[in-house]
């Protein structure tokens, strides 16, 4: 059945995009499709061994020139072995219309906050689709938000307004990538086979669960820096085991999905070096609201230089940062804690782009403290007519009971073609 | 005597051949001295194979009171790509700030600004190559007058005054072909630092632009002659000195999807 909804999706999707491109004159059409292909190393039982996923994006968006701004963008995804991660939704729909030095924002949108690359503490606006972990796309959920921007000669400052939160999107329990509740830190008596259930316990969204935040940047020759303020939720959840549901002749472990509120104080940073070099990071300060059922006090820093160099033929960019959570509490980190997964964690990236459409990547991470990381090398191939052809794997390895450790079973291979219009 | 005046005349009709080169590069600068232009560009990437690569993009330029230069590009093709832009500011410390916003990640990343020497957007074109030619930085001497395709062709020695200049580009020198009767150069050959021909730029398809009083080619060529690469920019739709909105060249107009 809900194949059926997904191919009259996507042919509604195709008639769409083929009327529209009769229009473009009155705004800009554009979009891609892909093609994924993911296989594990590690086969295993009543889990899914490879993986065929298909996604199509549909971007509508007024013309750069018009006063009145405005995107949508569709996306449907649709996985041909694993059904939590079919979705059919609105990454982005708003308007935006400028008053003088002031833009203001409203509908569904992705907001970036922050300069360092992959990592960003102060950028907690979305909640992320975590049913793949290591999905390098853009994961995030858009969020309806009031957003008012006022741009000042060297300067401007960001207020948003979210007045309904909404929450990320976990692993299904069947999942690769959903973690034993050893990893949780839920080692209990019951054993380690016993099936989980996710219970939500998010906070209904209503006016009084909004949240807001304000980003202030100033830009002088040769840096930029910014502070930023968050008051909202961590849209990861915090398991807690409901002993309460528990009963002995069907047994089940039910985790509730506590989400705790936040506030997250934030700086960040650019500044240009010598010999074509930029030291860039941002920092977030996390304190969780007082009446939370943890007190989990960290910054996380995430600072590094990176430089590009413009070849002949080809451009070469080296990133190489360092990840750093203080603790400020003491807390012991469990080792599936999304939040606190790199403690003293160096990480590169080498990216190498030929003009003859070749690309070769490799990034890594490491974890000091744990011995554990996380290598993805990727080589890709760029047709003349828009194909994009990339081979990609994903190697995760240390000991048992570090994160990258206890997932290496999830060492895979992935080839993806995609194209884009 | 006779050897002496001669001698004489030579070197006087040398130094003035040297100041006529100086003279023809001031008249080429006047020529491309705008306070703004907005211009289409077709970049076409031409491998050792002859694989051709297109990529499309918006140009603006714009000059303030004080002669400092803000640039503006967004790329429209090809689709992985579009979108993309850059922008750079010239500040009065004789430096450029410049940010590119990556649709992708939806955010403006500030980036340091190019080495001169170094390859513009991938192509066969240097920062140095696309940049104004400042008269101060080399001396020029008037090598000949020569006749090509019914075109009197003025052929002046560019080279830089300082070793650094010579570091930062890349090149020793450049014979450079200004037409004598518009001031516009045509064709350029830029020397490496062993004094070896490494690029020959020609410039074709000569244009007035309605509504001034300049004339722009409209196709550029380079070829990297040690690399067997050529690069071919494609101009059209050229608006100059039409007042551009300096708001175009702001973080706000860069982040404006």
């Amino acid at each position: 059945m809900k194949r059926t909804i997904f191919s009259i999706l996507s042919i509604f999707l195709l008639s769409a995009i083929s009327i529209l491109s009769t229009a473009q004159e009155h705004f800009d059409l554009s979009g891609k499709v892909h093609y994924n292909h993911f296989s594990y190393f590690n086969t295993q039982q009543n889990k899914i061994n490879s993986r065929n996923e298909g996604l199509m994006q549909v971007q509508l968006a007024s013309k750069r020139e018009s006063s009145l701004q405005w995107k949508a963008v569709s996306e449907l995804r649709e996985d041909l072995s694993d059904a939590t991660r079919n979705r059919f939704w609105l990454d982005e729909l708003w308007a935006k219309q400028q008053f003088g030095s002031f833009d203001v924002t409203l509908g569904k949108q992705l907001i970036s906050w922050g300069t360092a690359d992959g990592i960003n503490p102060i950028n907690n606006i979305n909640p992320t689709d975590y049913t793949d972990l290591l999905d390098t796309e853009d994961e995030r959920i858009g969020v309806y938000a009031l957003r008012l921007q006022w741009f000042l000669d060297m300067a401007d400052i960001d207020l948003l307004y979210v007045p309904l939160a909404s929450f990320g999107v976990l692993p299904a329990p069947n999942s690769r990538w959903f973690p034993s509740p050893e990893m949780m830190g839920l080692l209990t008596t019951l054993g380690s086979g016993i099936p989980i259930s996710l219970q939500s316990n998010a906070p209904e969204s209503t006016l009084k669960t909004g949240e807001f935040g304000i980003r202030y940047r100033k830009r002088f020759s040769g840096a930029d820096i910014g502070l930023s303020y968050y008051n909202g939720y961590d849209h990861l959840p915090e398991f807690t085991p409901d002993m309460s549901q528990f009963d002995p002749n069907a047994p089940q472990l039910v985790l509730l999905e506590n989400y705790n509120r936040q506030q997250v104080f934030g700086a960040e940073w650019v500044v240009l070096l010598p010999w074509g070099m930029a030291f860039r990071g941002e920092s977030g300060l996390f304190v969780p609201e007082e009446n939370n059922s943890t007190n989990d006090r960290y910054i996380q820093t995430v600072a590094g230089i990176d430089k590009n160099l413009a070849l002949n033929n080809s451009s070469l960019t080296i990133i190489a940062q360092y990840i750093y959570d203080h603790n400020l509490e003491d807390n012991t980190y469990e080792k599936f804690d999304l939040r606190h997964l790199f403690i003293n964690s160096p990480m590169a990236n080498i990216d190498w782009a030929f003009n003859n459409g070749l690309s070769i990547n490799l990034l890594s991470i490491y974890n000091i403290d744990s011995k554990d990381y996380y290598l993805s090398p990727e080589i890709g191939y760029n047709t003349i007519a828009g194909l994009n052809f990339t081979l990609q794997t994903d190697i995760l390895g240390g000991e048992s009971g570090t994160f990258f450790g206890d997932y290496s079973y999830n060492n895979r291979v992935r080839a993806k073609m995609s194209y884009q219009f | 005597m006779k050897t002496l005046i001669f001698l004489l005349l030579s070197i006087i009709s040398l130094a003035v051949l040297g100041q006529n080169g100086s003279e023809w590069i001031e008249r080429f600068e006047k020529q491309m001295k705008i306070s703004d232009q907005e211009v289409a560009l077709t970049m076409q990437l031409v491998s050792k194979n002859g694989i051709k690569r297109e990529r499309k993009l918006q140009w603006n330029t714009m000059e303030n009171n004080e002669g400092l230069e803000s640039s503006y590009i967004v790329f429209d093709a090809p689709a992985d790509i579009a979108g993309t832009a850059f922008l750079s500011v010239e500040s009065s410390n004789n430096s450029e700030d410049q940010w590119l916003y990556l649709p992708a990640l939806k955010r403006s990343r500030r980036i340091s600004s190019n080495e001169k020497s170094n390859s513009f957007m991938g192509s066969d074109f240097s920062y140095s190559d696309i940049g104004n030619e400042n008269t101060d930085n080399s001396s020029y001497e008037l090598l000949k007058t020569v006749n090509e395709n019914g075109k009197e062709l003025k052929v002046i020695e560019a080279i830089y005054k300082e070793q650094s200049k010579i570091k930062e580009t890349g090149y020793a020198k450049r014979i450079i072909y200004i037409d004598a009767s518009n001031s516009m150069m045509v064709k350029t050959d830029f020397f490496d630092t062993k004094d070896k021909l490494a690029k020959q730029l020609v410039c074709s398809d000569f244009k007035a632009i309605a509504g001034s009083n300049k004339v722009r080619a409209h196709r550029y060529e380079m070829k990297n002659l040690q690399k067997g690469t050529s690069t071919v920019l494609l101009f059209s739709n050229y608006h100059i000195d039409k007042g551009i909105d300096p708001d175009i060249f702001t973080i706000r107009n860069l982040e404006k999807n």
